[in-house]
């Protein structure tokens, strides 16, 4: 098992890590760890990557999707986090609907669900589809206003709002 | 404090109330000790210390395996899930003196109050979570979900002597575990007698000890 126990940086953040990135993925050099949103909260964890390295995580700080934890001439390890599913709330009309943003604020609120916003985006994680039917009911009330849309994808938190979740 | 390189390694223990938390405890701490692992006991209860204490007297009292200040209650009052996810502040404030004290132990282990199938841990207080649930509660438990189910690293299903007397079918729970679960690890086990023990102590010196050796080597903590 190797071990590793500080994060080099992110690709996202950094062009000469996205460099060496792109060229040792393309030389087939290049190994992911995947790994759940909530699993990159943890200090300490053992993965195997895609192709089959045994690591071992000891870390002082949380990881996120991209980060580097090894590179070398040989070796090119970094974090990639698992999609999810994620239910999407498009506001149509921003301006003048504080009763709506109120609703959803109050609805997802009390879930005490992560969320994300860009844009006139709102978005937040799901278990299950048995929730799309239970908060497309809870907003139906300022549902005109909205478009809703559900998918597999990446889920990065609002700093600050990564709260815990059940 | 300690960086948290070198901090103990945690392990939290969830599950309903009634489904084995305390005894799971009492039975793989022996096993964990006799490979020279030192450990020590956090015990969440939300009123009384019941359970830290009959893990007092079962693991320093009648099996002598460790030493009764090993084994710390904490009664939370309010629900039991905030004192380990929501604001884990009085778990954090016993695991720093613990650290302390002695920077050498191997593995500290938390275990949660009887709480619902929603229960996790914070990160920043368990590196390894641990879900038990028991066949008593019928063979649907782990195809209804919920994060304890779903998320934990190891999900323990206790009492599967009585799953005859309860109309559970061990198959119909071991498919939809490896449905629900895909690659996550979970394990039958019967806490009176011992068995499947091994293999949860097996999955925590592996997971989170990373088969390491212990740090201080002995053959008895008393």
């Amino acid at each position: 098992m190797l071990t590793i126990t500080s994060i080099i940086g992110n690709i996202f953040q950094n062009k000469d890590l996205m460099e060496k990135f792109k060229q040792m993925e393309s030389e087939k050099r290049c190994e992911k760890i995947k790994i759940s949103r909530l699993e990159l909260e943890r200090g300490r964890i053992r993965k195997k990557t895609d192709v089959g390295t045994d690591i071992g995580l000891v870390l002082d700080s949380r990881l996120y999707h991209g980060d580097v934890v090894l590179s070398d001439q040989e070796k090119f390890i970094v974090i990639e986090q698992l999609p999810e599913k994620v239910f999407s709330i498009k506001i149509k009309n921003l301006k003048d609907n504080a009763t709506g943003l109120l609703t959803i604020g109050h609805i997802v609120g009390n879930r005490h669900k992560p969320i994300a916003i860009s844009d006139n985006v709102f978005s937040f994680p799901i278990h299950s589809d048995s929730e799309v039917d239970v908060f497309k009911k809870l907003l139906s009330g300022v549902a005109s206003d909205l478009e809703f849309e559900v998918g597999e994808q990446i889920f990065q938190p609002q700093d600050g709002m990564y709260v815990h979740e059940h | 404090m300690l960086s948290k390189n070198k901090k103990i390694p945690k392990v939290g223990i969830g599950g309903p109330v009634g489904s084995g938390k305390s005894r799971l405890i009492e039975r793989v701490v022996p096993v964990l000790i006799e490979k020279g692992y030192r450990c020590c006991i956090i015990s969440n209860d939300v009123i009384s210390k019941e359970d830290a204490e009959r893990m007092q007297r079962v693991l320093a009292t009648e099996l002598k395996v460790m030493p009764e200040n090993m084994i710390i209650g904490i009664a939370t009052g309010g629900c039991p899930h905030t004192a380990i996810r929501e604001d884990p502040t009085i778990n954090l404030a016993v695991i720093d003196e613990i650290e302390k004290k002695d920077p050498t132990l191997d593995l500290i282990i938390i275990e949660s109050g009887g709480d619902n199938v929603m229960t996790t841990f914070s990160p920043s207080l368990a590196d390894y979570f641990i879900y038990i649930i028991d066949v008593a509660g019928g063979d649907k438990y782990p195809r209804k979900g919920g994060l304890g189910i779903e998320s934990s690293d190891l999900l323990v299903i206790n009492k599967i002597d009585l799953a005859p007397h309860v109309g559970a079918d061990l198959a119909v729970m071991e498919r939809d575990a490896k449905k629900i679960r895909k690659e996550k690890p979970f394990v039958f086990v019967n806490c009176q007698t011992g068995e499947g023990i091994n293999l949860v102590a097996e999955n925590i010196i592996r997971s989170i000890l990373f088969d390491k050796e212990p740090i201080v080597k002995k053959d008895r903590i008393v």
